[in-house]
């Protein structure tokens, strides 16, 4: 059921700037993911929680340590592997009319253009868009239009699903249909699934584990595993006890870091 | 919308009364203008005549091949170097040199090197227009946001279909822009080439006729070349529509 191979991070360090003025955001990041999984990272706001995607991406080159994909160092973007950006107005072309906008990483590999359609238009049915193949994207809501774009990644066929904070910016209702609709997606296909995110429930909801990144530079704080099974659902889920547990235990990681008035300074 | 049009038709009726009048008064002596009853005489006979309608064709000719041309150079080479920051860094100085060059003050040159040519007066189209279509194919191609940068990446979309479809679509708006002011250049430098030439067109039928003492027939031929002028500016924003049929619509009102 599960295709592709696993993805590695190896002590992945990444600085922007030279010599005194040299930032460094990501300090020894070490993680794996393997196929079929779902896994969250979640961090706050500017931990390079989007630096790590486009790592795992090919889209960046680390400053030291490696990003592999199987045996493969990922230094360009690889077949396998599609990303789903949080700025689906920016990655949509608008020039493209929306089964257009689906198709065209596959014109890229040379796909007939009725081949392309129909793949184009079954992957759209997939995410719950049907009959909007001929419109434009900005004729789309700001939730369609993120669905278009997961469609995308669905017709390049690829067994990883890279998503950048990819409900961000959508109203709260289409946020938990789109969680769904990738919990379901990742259930059928057998999908790869790695989502960055600053949303604590959403990581938790979504993830087989959770990776929670804090300080500065940015480290892995801990890995979690999330036991509430593969069949999930908005109202039931969220009600677990467990998952109550969880996110409190990922807030309480990503706080202590935040605020050094927390437990720590007890220890002091 | 339509009284808005009745307007528009009211100005132009203004104009053509204080026309008449000035004319009538006889401030200015018919032979410098003719009233526009004289001038709406001199266009029914030409009409008729066969000169004319060679005139139009001579100066569409050297006109439409200037700017055939300067579309063919003028977008590819504004894309490459748009997209390719080496090219255009390294092309800049040149280009902005080549461009401050006022192309009538180069006439004689060319007069010199390919004599009084339908083909030189297309040359020199070509050179006013070439760089209007040029920097805006450059300017659109840089406008391509860092999203779709990523995207296109990430889906490893090969070179050649990136600058097609993406590049240029991209760009299309900014080109538009740049290919309406060539079409009206391209028609205003054809008629200059034959005003100072000997060459054929509605340039040279105007220095003819003002030469004749037949100053209705000359401005006859002004309007002609008004009414090209104008005809062209309407099929660039019917094109223009038509090619940017993608945009939202409240993105057509903006120009």
């Amino acid at each position: 059921m599960t295709r592709g191979s696993s993805l590695y991070v190896e002590d992945l360090c990444m600085a922007f700037g030279q010599g005194p003025q040299e930032h460094r955001v990501l300090d020894g990041l070490s993680l794996r993911v393997d196929p079929g999984e779902a896994v969250c990272v979640v961090g706050p706001s500017g931990a390079g929680k989007t630096t790590l995607l486009r790592c795992l991406a090919g889209l960046a080159r680390p400053t030291s340590g490696q990003v592999r994909y199987g045996e493969l160092p990922l230094i360009e973007p690889h077949d396998d592997i599609a990303v789903v950006s949080q700025d689906y107005r920016g990655s949509l072309l608008p020039w493209m009319r929306v089964w257009d906008n689906v198709a065209f990483p596959l014109q890229g590999r040379g796909v007939k253009k009725a081949v392309r359609k129909s793949r184009a238009l079954e992957c759209l049915e997939a995410v719950g868009l049907q009959d909007v193949g001929d419109k434009y994207p900005w004729q789309l809501s700001g939730g369609m239009q993120q669905r278009v774009a997961i469609a995308r990644g669905l017709a390049y066929d690829a067994p990883v699903l890279l998503m950048d904070e990819p409900f961000g910016s959508v109203d709260a209702q289409s946020r938990f249909d789109l969680e769904d609709l990738t919990l379901r997606l990742r259930r059928q296909l057998g999908i790869t699934v790695v989502v960055v995110t600053h949303d604590i429930d959403e990581a938790v909801y979504l993830g087989d584990r959770v990776i929670v990144l804090g300080g500065r530079p940015t480290a892995v704080l801990e890995t979690l595993t999330v036991p509430l099974g593969t069949d999930r659902d908005q109202l039931s889920t969220r009600a677990d006890p467990r998952f109550a547990e969880l996110r409190t235990r990922v807030l309480a990681l990503i706080r202590g870091e935040k605020l050094p008035t927390g437990p720590e300074v007890a220890h002091q | 919308m339509a009284k808005v049009r009745l307007l528009q038709l009211g100005a132009l009726v203004v104009v053509l009364v204080l026309w008449a009048a000035i004319a009538a008064m006889g401030v200015v002596s018919s032979t410098a203008l003719p009233g526009p009853r004289a001038v709406a005489g001199a266009f029914g006979g030409l009409f008729g005549s066969e000169a004319f309608w060679q005139a139009v064709g001579e100066t569409l000719r050297g006109a439409v091949t200037g700017l055939l041309c300067a579309i063919a150079v003028g977008i590819p080479l504004g894309l490459l170097t748009g997209v390719y920051t080496a090219a255009e860094e390294s092309s800049r100085l040149l280009m902005e040199i080549l461009r401050s060059f006022p192309v009538i003050a180069l006439l004689p040159v060319f007069l010199l090197v390919l004599g009084s040519t339908p083909g030189m007066k297309a040359t020199v189209v070509f050179i006013a227009c070439v760089f209007p279509v040029l920097l805006q194919a450059q300017y659109g191609a840089r406008s391509v946001c860092q999203a779709v940068h990523e995207t296109v990446r990430g889906y490893r979309i090969p070179r050649l279909l990136r600058l097609r479809r993406v590049v240029l679509p991209a760009a299309a708006p900014s080109i538009m822009t740049g290919l309406r002011l060539a079409a009206t250049t391209s028609v205003l430098v054809a008629i200059g080439v034959e005003v100072l030439t000997t060459l054929p067109g509605i340039g040279h039928m105007i220095m003819e006729s003002q030469q004749a003492g037949a100053s209705a027939r000359a401005y006859a031929y002004i309007f002609t070349a008004g009414g090209i002028g104008y005809t062209i500016t309407l099929l660039a924003q019917f094109a223009e529509h038509r090619l940017l049929r993608w945009r939202p619509p409240a993105h057509q009102d903006e120009e």
